[in-house]
């Protein structure tokens, strides 16, 4: 019992938090839930992604933000085909696989050189092609590379509009299949995409490349040793969370309805992670029920602070800041943690290893 | 064939395969706009007046067009059936014309009523 209130201490707290302040808040429960089925729909399968590269011992893939670029990229050229429905989230997501791919494998290599700062890197590299995609979509739509829908383009006449519409496509999964559950309505296509993902992950946890991935989170000099290829595992892991991303990204817009084309994809990596962790996940460690708890939790908090804070304190923004505080707070113990505990790690081997030399060198004399 | 030739090409008959499953997406996917006009025109020096009573169903979606007006609706998809009717004063139908509609690059299209009223061979509109 200790052990699970320990392991499990984050979403303990968020638990008593939204406990406390669901009443404060005056919000039904009809409509809470509602708001949390949509939610989860929209943003589990992003968290899902983040579990390959937690399996690899790579830490927190804040470089999802490429892919969710590249998704973003296949719904405006989507667009402007004037493809419509599960055809256009289709075509999205081919247009978006191959440059996923070739991000995830540019962050994968780049992170192999920075081994033991995988989640830094990640972090900075996603600033960095944040900068490229700004460029391609802000200069190069339109112009060099042409879109046929004038409306797409801002009014200089290239670069894509700050806002975007997504016509035919807007809850174009959400929608194939629905659900009424006494007035909540259930996106089951949505769902049913995610479990089957759920599947695939356990499927592939279990499969070879699997099973090289957890052994090379466990220790890449050990899986050196065994044979596992160990810089290309890496890179892999890093590529199939990228395109998961991309594909993540593509269902949460479909269910928004609109892209923020210049800033949809920037939050997308802290609020996943965020997410991630607030459902008991550690750096080392991430499983499937973290996503989901995680998820429902982070957007609970989400949901209810501003209005809690409004009728606690008066001011709906200070709700606000309350939840940011905690939901990034909890991002920055934790990654904390994780350096503390691999400090400790580190040092508990030095101090066996120099034992067993004083045990050695005294018997030898 | 070595492994490696086989490996190549089949990869390489993978990508051709997903671009041509994503070409056609594409097609049976694609918007189009239909603009059904009932105005009067002039062609080869033959008048067609605008036809009262217009009433336009594709897809499942009713259109009724005033005469000298215009009036829309989107489509998705490449082939579509049109069901032209004309109707009475009291709503009743008078005259039923089935245009059957293939799309394929276009995303808008302009029919004109009174030319396919008339039964015109090519009842289209260039904008």
């Amino acid at each position: 019992m200790r052990r699970f209130l320990l392991s499990n201490i984050v979403p303990i707290i968020f638990l008593i938090f939204s406990a406390a302040a669901i009443p404060l808040s005056g919000l039904t429960p009809a409509y809470l839930a509602q708001e949390m089925v949509s939610r989860a729909g929209r943003n589990t399968f992003l968290v899902l992604s983040l579990l390959v590269p937690v399996m690899a011992g790579m830490g927190l893939n804040f470089g999802m933000v490429l892919g969710a670029m590249a998704g973003q990229i296949g719904l405006i050229l989507a667009v402007d085909w004037g493809v419509a429905g599960i055809p256009g989230l289709l075509v999205a997501a081919l247009i978006g696989t191959p440059l996923s791919i070739a991000l995830g494998f540019l962050c994968g290599a780049v992170m192999n050189r920075a081994r033991g700062r995988e989640m830094v890197t990640s972090y900075i590299l996603g600033f960095f092609v944040n900068g490229v995609y700004q460029f391609v979509v802000l200069y190069c739509m339109g112009s060099v590379l042409p879109l046929g829908d004038p409306e797409l383009l801002l009014s200089r006449g290239y670069g894509v509009r700050n806002t975007m519409a997504l016509p035919g496509l807007r809850r174009a999964l959400d929608d194939l299949l629905t659900l009424d559950l006494g007035g909540i309505v259930v996106p089951v296509a949505t769902f049913a995409l995610t479990f089957a993902f759920c599947f695939l992950l356990v499927w592939f946890g279990r499969s070879k490349i699997g099973q090289d991935m957890r052994a090379v989170g466990k220790d890449m000099a050990v899986a050196d040793g065994a044979g596992i290829p160990v810089a290309r595992t890496r890179i892999l892991a890093i590529i199939v969370s990228t395109l998961l991303a991309c594909y993540g990204q593509i269902i949460f817009l479909q269910n928004i309805g609109t892209i923020n084309t210049y800033s949809s994809h920037e939050q997308t990596g802290i609020f996943a992670i965020a997410a991630l962790l607030i459902g008991g996940a550690t750096v080392a460690k991430a499983g499937i029920a973290n996503a989901f708890v995680g998820v429902l939790l982070f957007h609970l908090m989400f949901v209810i602070s501003p209005l809690a804070g409004k009728n606690l304190i008066g001011d709906a923004q200070l709700g606000e800041y309350f939840r940011v505080f905690v939901s990034y707070g909890i991002i920055a113990v934790t990654l904390l943690l994780h350096a503390w505990r691999r400090r400790s790690d580190a040092e508990a081997r030095r101090r066996a290893e120099s034992d067993a030399e004083h045990v050695e060198g005294g018997a030898a004399s | 064939m070595n492994v490696r030739t086989r490996r190549t090409a089949l990869r390489a008959a993978l990508c051709v395969a997903l671009v041509a499953f994503g070409v056609w997406l594409a097609f049976i996917g694609k918007r189009h706009t239909i603009i059904f006009d009932n105005q009067e025109l002039s062609r080869q020096g033959a008048v067609f007046p605008a036809v009262k009573g217009a009433r336009v169903t594709v897809g499942g979606t009713v259109v009724e067009v005033d005469t000298e007006d215009r009036g829309a609706t989107e489509v998705v998809g490449m082939n579509h059936r049109i069901v032209f009717e004309i109707c009475d004063e009291r709503g009743s139908v008078v005259r039923k014309i089935d245009v059957p509609l293939r799309l394929r690059f276009e995303k808008t299209v302009i029919l004109s009523l009174p030319l396919l009223a008339k039964g015109a061979q090519d009842p289209f509109l260039q904008e």
